[in-house]
């Protein structure tokens, strides 16, 4: 399920503070990877004239995984090509990322997963896993060939950037659930209520004039899908929530037995509606930016684990279209190589979350919410790892992208926080 | 020079950065811009030297209105402190309101919004009014201000009102609905007969052609600061003190 390049990398890090706490690790240590697979942990480790790698006074933990990425392949190379998102990915940490397909045209068909794939294995700087239409070219109208995509290697199934807006036909695709063993992944809008919708609807919308884009344009879809999964008893997978009432309801669910997970963007857990106030087109995405009550609710559902996963939601736009006012701007905001960074310096340092669970929200939860392996730092495993300086402060700027674009909310904020390597499939693919 | 949409490079798909480009290039003092979208006159700024007044931007502000209308209110009363003003109509739509409810919480009025409940923006309590979804509520103001029903946005299936008829008869501004010696502004251009009575529009007590006239020299004025004061750190503290920023 999973396209890119694959490495045999020897290496040995020496020194750094080894946090995994799936495996109940957190110890300074040598870690020693064996043409990419981790051979050994220990102190003092034979470094068999492999590449060493001095971890002192950095944390180890394994990489990171995007289950929301876009791509912009095929149809906008010029935002972003799989080659300049997956760098980008592996210099935010990234060891396999999901890539959405909303593209032009659609991933609806086995023919253009299957181009997609291909150039994947051999650009692709961290593994992709490609998600499929669960409706043709994304209308809405009929269902895609989920069984045959995913045979081609589909990672799951998304109307991602739309909702699926019709109640029967979201049902049969839940189906179909029992035949592809894949996740559903659903973007949950109302789109009467969200019609025109510019930001989120309180007092901020209020003040500006801007079109209100309503919490329960969201809630009142989740509620329906979480209904409707309950009764086809099938796994789903809730997208960027960003509304109080969404995560109340997922946790109901999750207590009454439903097979669902939900995932939260860094840009939702470090800022408000109260952002939109500068005018600047970087913090216009859908779903909106909430009030500070949504907010705490999305670190507290990420902190108790309602919440699985961080996924960045990265959306490059090219930069003319951003270059304009507010309402003429498209949505979406980059997030691969900020992510880490951004959560670290707004929710770990203030004391709002522990290190070790947003390592955990960002790595083995998103892996599990889509039936992957999640990275693990133990002898056998697969080289997935991220080195993380926690003491470097860096401002954001356009001119360290990797990714074409760099309609980034973070542009000019000093983070601190940085990716210093990451191995992915056992090869280096960032930093040295 | 007055440049409009029509006609000019805008028509031809020009951006709004490059339009500001092109006429940063000729080196004005001012530029005056009004444009449907939010946001547009600081996008501007940004791309020129030039001082930029916002002539309203979208259904954000209208600054010059908000500051001709207190001009107008204290050249009458003699004070805006302390005043109760009822603002009435279609809120949602409406950047004269935004201003003006900014401008006159500034100044120490008490404000009230009135009209159906689609019209009145969910929050906006937040900017220091009040809310009231009865026509009754506008008897205990000294100033009704009344706002334009844009005839546009209430197009049929928008369900904003059922209907013209129905809002008219439900929260016009009518005689019986006031008291003697209440004031009335209106920004214009006038719906007669929707969403003020012909009568209320021609009374003594209403004081919309005085506002005309105001605008006139509130806008001279403005002009006059930012051709004369230079810098532009008094331009834009004038104008955030109305909230143009």
């Amino acid at each position: 399920m999973l396209f890119g390049k694959r490495g045999n990398d020897d290496l040995v890090i020496r020194g750094a503070r080894v946090i995994d706490s799936a495996a109940g690790l957190d110890a300074v240590l040598d870690v020693r990877v064996d043409g990419g697979t981790v051979a050994q942990l220990g102190t003092k480790l034979e470094t068999n004239a492999h590449r060493v790698v001095d971890g002192q006074g950095l944390v180890l933990a394994p990489a990171f995984v995007d289950p929301h990425v876009h791509l912009r392949t095929p149809g906008r190379e010029d935002e972003e090509t799989i080659a300049s998102g997956t760098a980008a990915a592996a210099a935010g940490g990234y060891c396999a990322i999901l890539a959405m397909p909303n593209t032009e045209p659609a991933v609806d068909s086995a023919a253009v997963l299957g181009s997609l794939a291909e150039t994947a294995q051999s650009e692709a700087e961290v593994p992709v896993g490609f998600l499929a239409a669960i409706t043709r070219n994304q209308g809405g109208a009929e269902l895609t060939e989920m069984a045959e995509l995913a045979s081609a290697g589909a990672a799951g199934f998304t109307d991602d950037g739309r909702p699926v807006v019709a109640p029967g036909l979201m049902r049969r695709a839940l189906q179909y659930g029992a035949v592809t063993g894949r996740r559903l992944a659903l973007h949950c809008e109302e789109p009467t209520l969200s019609k025109g919708g510019q930001m989120h609807e309180g007092a901020v919308s209020a003040e500006l004039g801007f079109e209100g884009y309503p919490s329960v344009a969201e809630s009142v879809v989740v509620e329906r899908d979480l209904a409707l999964a309950a009764y086809e008893r099938q796994p789903l997978h809730l997208l960027h929530l960003s509304a109080r009432e969404s995560v109340e309801a997922l946790s109901r669910a999750q207590v009454a037995g439903v097979a669902a997970t939900g995932e939260v963007t860094p840009h939702h857990l470090c800022l408000t509606d109260d952002a939109v106030r500068s005018l600047d087109p970087n913090v216009k995405m859908n779903p909106p930016l909430r009030a500070e009550e949504d907010r705490q609710a999305l670190i507290a559902g990420l902190r108790d684990g309602t919440i699985a996963a961080v996924a960045t939601d990265h959306a490059p736009h090219a930069r003319h279209e951003k270059e304009v006012p507010f309402e003429a701007a498209p949505f979406g905001v980059t997030g691969l190589e900020t992510a880490f960074s951004a959560l670290y310096t707004h929710l770990v340092e203030p004391g709002l979350l522990k290190l070790e669970t947003l390592l955990e929200r960002m790595s083995a939860g998103p892996a599990r919410a889509y039936g992957l392996d999640a990275p693990r730092i133990a002898v056998g495993a697969p080289a997935n790892l991220v080195l993380l300086d926690l003491q470097a402060t860096r401002r954001v700027a356009e001119s360290d992208f990797r990714s074409r674009s760099a309609n980034s909310w973070l542009l000019g904020e000093t983070v601190k926080g940085q990716v210093r390597m990451t191995v992915a499939a056992g090869r280096v693919a960032f930093g040295s | 020079m007055s440049i409009k949409s029509a006609g000019s490079s805008v028509d031809k798909g020009e951006s709004l950065k490059d339009t500001a480009l092109t006429l940063g290039a000729y080196d004005p003092d001012v530029i005056v811009i009004r444009h449907p979208q939010i946001g547009a006159p600081q996008l501007v700024a940004r791309y020129t030297g030039a001082h930029i007044v916002n002539a309203g931007d979208g259904k954000h502000q209208h600054p010059t209105q908000a500051l001709l209308d207190l001009y107008t209110i204290s050249e009458e009363l003699g004070r805006i402190e302390g005043l109760h003003v009822a603002i009435v109509g279609d809120v949602l739509h409406s950047r004269v309101a935004r201003s003006n409810i900014q401008a006159l919480a500034l100044m120490g009025a008490r404000v009230t919004l009135v009209g159906p409940p689609p019209l009145i923006p969910r929050g906006i309590e937040a900017m220091g009014c009040e809310v009231s979804y009865e026509i009754d509520a506008i008897r205990a103001a000294d100033v009704v201000y009344v706002l334009r029903m844009q005839q546009e946005r209430m197009a049929e299936g928008a369900n904003f009102v059922p209907s013209l008829r129905e809002y008219t008869a439900r929260w016009g501004v009518t005689p019986e609905r006031l008291r003697p010696g209440q004031k009335v502004m209106h920004p214009g251009p006038m719906n007669r007969g929707v969403e003020i009575d012909p009568v209320v529009a021609d009374a003594a007590d209403a004081l919309i052609e005085q506002q005309v006239r105001s605008g006139l020299v509130v806008r001279m004025a403005v002009l006059y600061d930012l051709l004369t004061h230079g810098p532009a750190g008094v331009q834009s503290a004038a104008l955030h003190e109305i909230g143009a920023a």
